[in-house]
């Protein structure tokens, strides 16, 4: 009987499209006064979370692998 | 089946035996982020003495989830990274082995899927060598051997036999409590 192996289950939560999503480019305003980040959108502290950082790796990887496979 | 009961499992009060701190993983660990923890990795994968093994023991047939499940549990005992790294870092592991594996052009067994796709019927070329290997030293020992048996003349060999029985005769118990025959 196959024991539990959490690497099975970690690896197939791991929804990078749902993690990473569509990045969205920052818009380029300029000015001295102009705000560096807009405090009413915390999409960006999703950076800050290791699992964002992890399916980052992953998604590198995996191009990777799809380029090698696919060539 | 599952009524019974395995023995394999801890003594209660097992942990307490050793003062706390004793043990690697109640220590702070080494890495204590992801991120430090994946450079960790991902340097000692990319050793050339590691990925030899590495491909060696995916064309064996063994799991990539369970080579990564061990790998991080391994380090989690020796307090490189806590557990809940190791979790995380997972995925990762898995996916760096898969690409190993791809790279290398070798089939493998990433164990995600229920129905694994190594045959087991099919002689995997790592198995064909290690055998040829054992098969080599085997005929080069045999050889040293023949090589140093016909060196020796036959006369020589004989000899000391005759010595041990003698010297087996001499050492009869002789005394009053000595058995007679």
């Amino acid at each position: 009987m196959r024991g539990f192996n959490p690497a099975i289950v970690a690896h197939m939560n791991l929804d990078l499209d749902k993690i990473i999503g569509k990045e969205k480019k920052p818009s380029k305003i300029g000015g001295l006064l102009a705000p560096k980040r807009s405090m009413m959108n915390g999409g960006n502290n999703k950076i800050d979370t290791p699992l964002y950082r992890v399916a980052k790796h992953v998604q590198i990887l995996r191009d990777k692998r799809n380029e090698i496979t696919n060539a | 089946m599952l009524n019974e009961k395995s023995f394999d499992a801890p003594i209660p009060g097992m942990s307490m035996t050793h003062e706390l701190g004793a043990r690697p993983w109640q220590s702070p660990p080494k890495y204590s982020t992801v991120d430090d923890t994946i450079e960790y990795y991902l340097d000692r994968m990319a050793s050339e003495e590691f990925l030899d093994q590495l491909t060696d023991v995916m064309e064996m047939g063994v799991p990539i989830t369970s080579i990564a499940n061990t790998m991080q549990l391994g380090n989690v005992m020796e307090g490189v990274h806590t557990v809940d790294v190791g979790m995380l870092v997972l995925p990762v592991l898995v996916e760096m082995m898969m690409l190993v594996g791809d790279s290398a052009g070798i089939e493998y067994d990433s164990g995600l899927s229920k129905s694994a796709p190594m045959n087991d019927k099919r002689t995997r070329d790592t198995l064909v060598a290690k055998t040829s290997r054992k098969l080599q030293m085997q005929l080069n020992e045999q050889k040293k051997k023949d090589e140093g048996s016909d060196d020796e003349p036959m006369m020589e060999k004989e000899e000391p036999v005759e010595k041990e029985e003698d010297m087996m005769a001499q050492e009869m118990p002789k005394g009053l409590m000595g058995r007679r025959q």
